[in-house]
């Protein structure tokens, strides 16, 4: 009898020792899928190059910041494209990113003329 | 953790929202992420607990280790879930209330989309309270209660779907497939199983009367029914929603937002596919 109940208190153990590695084994795996996901999302979906340009509209001047912040409005691979990676944050996400700098879209618009230099007389 | 009297959170982690308000946040990658992991580990609380209702023990699985799995992952739902809330709050740009966590539709950001997440949140949390008092309550109670899994679970995948940013990306949407077609198979299954067991094929000697047998039959045939509607209904949700152009208009993400000028808004915009 004693035999009997030391045999289904060890199968018992086993089984419960079992539950606990399993469960370590899918929380493991969850940790690490979400890490992945994270890393995939990331790279995969365009707000986050988007984002990059976006960051280098406030940080870049004329036409080059809205070329890339049309790419931005876009789709992912102009978004890339027109990254201007000059921006901290660009810098900061731009590890992971594959692409080159590419040409602005349009040259850049002329330089406005310099206004005339306004006299003033004095007052004599 | 300090409550700030607009109902957000702030941990002192000044460099996280920093990051957060001045590009690519990595707590919007974290809200998704956990999410997604948390509609997985839904889906296999889910089939575990209708194995659970089938007495399915096998020497592969005995009875023990699939109870002792079906509280552990449902307790780890949980734990990535308040990690999705949390981040999801946190973020800065969204300006998601911890209060829209789980009063339902009372976000100002996709409403309707967001409350369904509230009310799996709900459901959820009233779950795992009863599971942790079911010594003080009764069985009925506490089985009552537990049927809200069955509910929870697919407002929870069109919480994803709906409010989910990412939901054109393939894989993503390969994932919640198979998340729909796992629950939807173990819950045809079980329904197929309690036909089989009154009809004596898997108890031998018990009678059935022919009255019942025809009541689970029409329970059978509803449940089998409510099974395909749901796919087929999420089938044509997702390809007249989600993965239609101007998704994120439509899903009520306020208008500042997707014509903002900050940085994580035109990261909406071309997430949510807003300006095509």
């Amino acid at each position: 009898m004693r035999e009997h109940a030391n045999s289904a208190s060890r199968r018992r153990d086993e089984r419960l020792a079992r539950v606990r590695k399993l469960s370590l084994w899918i929380t493991g795996g969850a940790a690490a899928a979400s890490l992945g996901m994270g890393t995939a999302f990331a790279h995969a979906v365009p707000g986050h190059t988007a984002s990059s340009s976006g960051s280098s509209t406030a940080t870049s001047t004329g036409t080059g910041a809205s070329a890339s912040g049309a790419g931005a409005a876009g789709n992912s691979s102009s978004g890339s494209a027109g990254t201007g990676t000059q921006s901290g944050t660009a810098r900061k996400t731009g590890g992971h990113h594959r692409h080159r700098l590419a040409p602005p879209a349009s040259a850049p618009a002329p330089a406005p003329a310099p206004a005339a230099p306004v006299v003033s007389s004095g007052g004599s | 953790m300090v409550s700030l009297p607009d109902g957000r959170l702030s941990l002192g982690t000044g460099r996280l929202l920093a990051a957060g308000s001045s590009g690519p946040s990595p707590l919007w990658y974290t809200a998704r992420a956990t999410g997604v992991v948390a509609l997985v580990l839904l889906t296999v609380t889910v089939a575990l607990g209708v194995a659970g209702t089938a007495r399915v023990s096998t020497d592969l699985l005995p009875g023990i280790v699939r109870s002792g799995l079906h509280r552990n992952t449902s307790l780890l739902a949980v734990a990535f879930i308040a990690v999705h809330v949390l981040s999801s709050v946190l973020d800065p740009y969204a300006g998601i209330k911890l209060t829209a966590a789980v009063v339902p539709f009372s976000s100002a950001y996709r409403p309707i989309w967001l409350g369904l997440g509230a009310i799996a949140f709900d459901m959820l949390l009233a779950l795992l309270f009863t599971s942790l008092v079911r010594s003080r309550l009764s069985y009925r109670a506490w089985h009552a209660v537990h049927w809200l899994g069955y509910a929870c679970w697919p407002v929870a995948l069109w919480h994803g779907l709906g409010t989910g940013t990412d939901s054109r990306l393939s894989w993503l949407l390969l994932l919640d497939a198979a998340c729909a077609l796992v629950v939807g198979a173990a819950v045809a299954w079980r329904l197929n199983l309690t036909v089989h067991r009154l009809t004596g094929h898997s108890v031998p000697g018990r009678s059935l009367a022919a009255g019942s047998f025809a009541g689970y039959g029409r329970v059978r045939a509803a449940g089998l029914a409510g099974v395909a509607a749901f796919l087929l209904a999420t089938i044509v949700f997702v390809t007249t929603g989600p993965l239609q152009p101007g998704w994120a208009r439509r899903a009520g993400t306020p208008a500042s937002m997707l014509h903002s000028a900050h940085p994580a808004s035109n990261a909406f915009a071309g997430r949510t596919g807003a300006g095509r």
